[in-house]
């Protein structure tokens, strides 16, 4: 399952794309939304490792806006709960993710984000 | 040959669900095994591929070999007799009458079975080097175990995904993203532990970064860098880990004080001693873990050029231990705890030798 829990952590490794590699554009996704357990000392504790703009972008790309553009100095209960939903319960089961910088394009089926690539483009 | 699956006198869902599918069944079937009997007990399974005959569910197979699924008999002794592998719950009954015909057997605890003590007589039985066992490796568990609520990391190489659902006390505390280069495996490591909980996992090769800058605080790669070929290559592997991973950022170097420990096990499966190895007919140790033999069918899967050329190194004392040291100091890292003048480096908090492999937990540090 790709997630933006995991959207917000890969990186383009294409041969010789070492910047503006991040974050990868979501592109004709079908997405599904799932509950998961709340867990507000996970989602707390993840805060301050999250690329925060890039992960608003994705959510606002998948029809959710309930994050504030800036991460707020106080971080209320409201805020975790739509965190959590933005990070662990919308699901991309089918698309790609196109690198800002080369263009790569990594598809995802089944839920599963493809970041292989083939030998030429190892770098 | 003929393959036997045992769950006991309970059930065991994921062993007959992993037991009965493609995966598996491609890889016992591609070791010779293309009879396979399962004794059920109450467990679930896809009964629509089978045809049920009086108490038995069949399916034929494609070209040779045959399914056979039923509940119970009163006794399975001539099962275990006739059978060339036993793949079984972790019953103590069952572990002895098997080893006691010395056939091969793969050994997989039921975690959902309360106070049965599966899990403790695997890992007694692994560490006495009688089975090997398919239950998480204690050392990683305990490594899991350790890490803070809130934090995310990177099983690189996760196979079935044995390792995701864990610390199983703190459910959804961490998150371990799994990696893996045999889609067939992440398909299965996406449930992992079961419960209707979806884990991340990304197809992607181990010796690739598919990461931004310091995306992980803790990672695990177990079992996989012994696949690759050349010392260089598996420097490579570990320098991979050294470099990029885990860079962390400021927030979290203040919570835990001026430096930061990013921990991680890298661990390396020693070949089978060839003197065991010779005994049995079908060239391999009298016992496997699902998992090893699912990790040959990605190779087989894989990299069908490659088929022949499978590499599997065979690790000495010390010597994963030097691997990490080597690579950290091509990469003008500081071996040892963080010293004054030192701006980054990194401090082996423990090796060894358990159930059969070698591993290395170390923390990468960093002044800020
Ligand atoms: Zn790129």
């Amino acid at each position: 399952m790709v997630r933006l829990i995991t959207h917000n952590l890969l990186a383009c490794h294409a041969k010789g794309c070492t910047t503006n590699n991040f974050p990868l554009q979501l592109k004709d996704v079908t997405i599904e939304l799932r509950e998961a357990e709340f867990n507000p000392d996970f989602v707390s504790g993840f805060l301050s490792r999250l690329e925060w703009t890039a992960l608003v972008n994705a959510a606002k790309e998948l029809g959710d806006t309930s994050l504030p553009p800036e991460l707020p100095d106080m971080v209320d209960d409201d805020l975790l709960k739509n965190l959590h939903h933005v990070l662990l319960e919308i699901h991309i089961d089918e698309g790609s993710m196109i690198c800002p910088n080369c263009g790569h394009s990594y598809p995802i089926s089944n839920g599963i984000p493809n970041m292989l690539l083939a030998e030429h483009e190892i770098g | 040959m003929h393959a036997f699956v045992t769950v006991g006198s309970t059930r065991f869902d994921a062993l007959v669900k992993h037991a009965l599918s493609d995966v598996v069944i491609d890889v016992l079937r591609t070791k010779g095994y293309s009879d396979i009997v399962v004794q059920c007990g109450n467990s679930d399974f896809d009964r629509s591929v089978y045809t049920l005959e009086g108490d038995t569910w069949t399916r034929n197979l494609e070209g040779e070999g045959s399914i056979e699924v039923w509940k119970f008999k009163p006794t399975l002794q001539q099962e275990y007799e006739r059978a060339d592998l036993v793949i079984s719950h972790a019953g103590s009954g069952t572990i002895l009458d098997v080893l006691r015909l010395k056939k091969p057997i793969i050994v997989v605890p039921n975690p959902t079975l309360l106070d049965n003590h599966q899990e403790e007589l695997a890992s007694a039985l692994a560490d006495t080097g009688h089975v090997k066992a398919a239950s998480p490796w204690p050392i990683i568990a305990q490594f899991l175990d350790s890490i803070p609520t809130g934090w995310v990391g990177l099983d690189s190489g996760t196979g079935n995904g044995k390792y995701l659902p864990l610390p199983h006390d703190r459910p959804g505390s961490i998150w371990t993203i799994g990696l893996d280069r045999s889609r067939n495996l992440l398909s299965i490591a996406r449930t992992a532990g079961g419960n209707n909980i979806t884990r991340e996992v990304v197809w992607g090769d181990v010796l690739g970064w598919q990461w931004r800058h310091g995306a992980f605080d803790y990672a695990i790669s177990i079992a996989t860098i012994h696949h690759l070929s050349t010392p260089e290559r598996r420097k490579l592997a570990v320098q991979d880990d050294l470099s990029k991973r885990a860079v962390p950022q400021n927030e979290r170097s203040e919570s835990h004080g001026q430096d930061v420990f990013v921990p991680w096990v890298l661990s390396s499966q020693p070949q089978p001693q060839p003197k065991q190895k010779g005994k049995t007919k079908q060239g391999r140790t009298p016992t496997e873990s699902v998992q090893q033999i699912a990790q040959d069918t990605q190779n087989v899967q894989d990299e069908p050029s490659k088929i022949f050329h499978r590499y599997y190194h065979m690790f000495a004392r010390g010597e994963l231990r030097e691997l990490v040291c080597e690579a950290a100091k091509d990469l003008h890292l500081h071996i040892g705890p963080p010293d004054v003048g030192v701006t980054q480096g990194i401090d082996i908090v423990q090796d060894g030798w358990e159930r059969s492999n070698y591993y290395v937990e170390l923390r990468r540090w960093e002044f800020r």
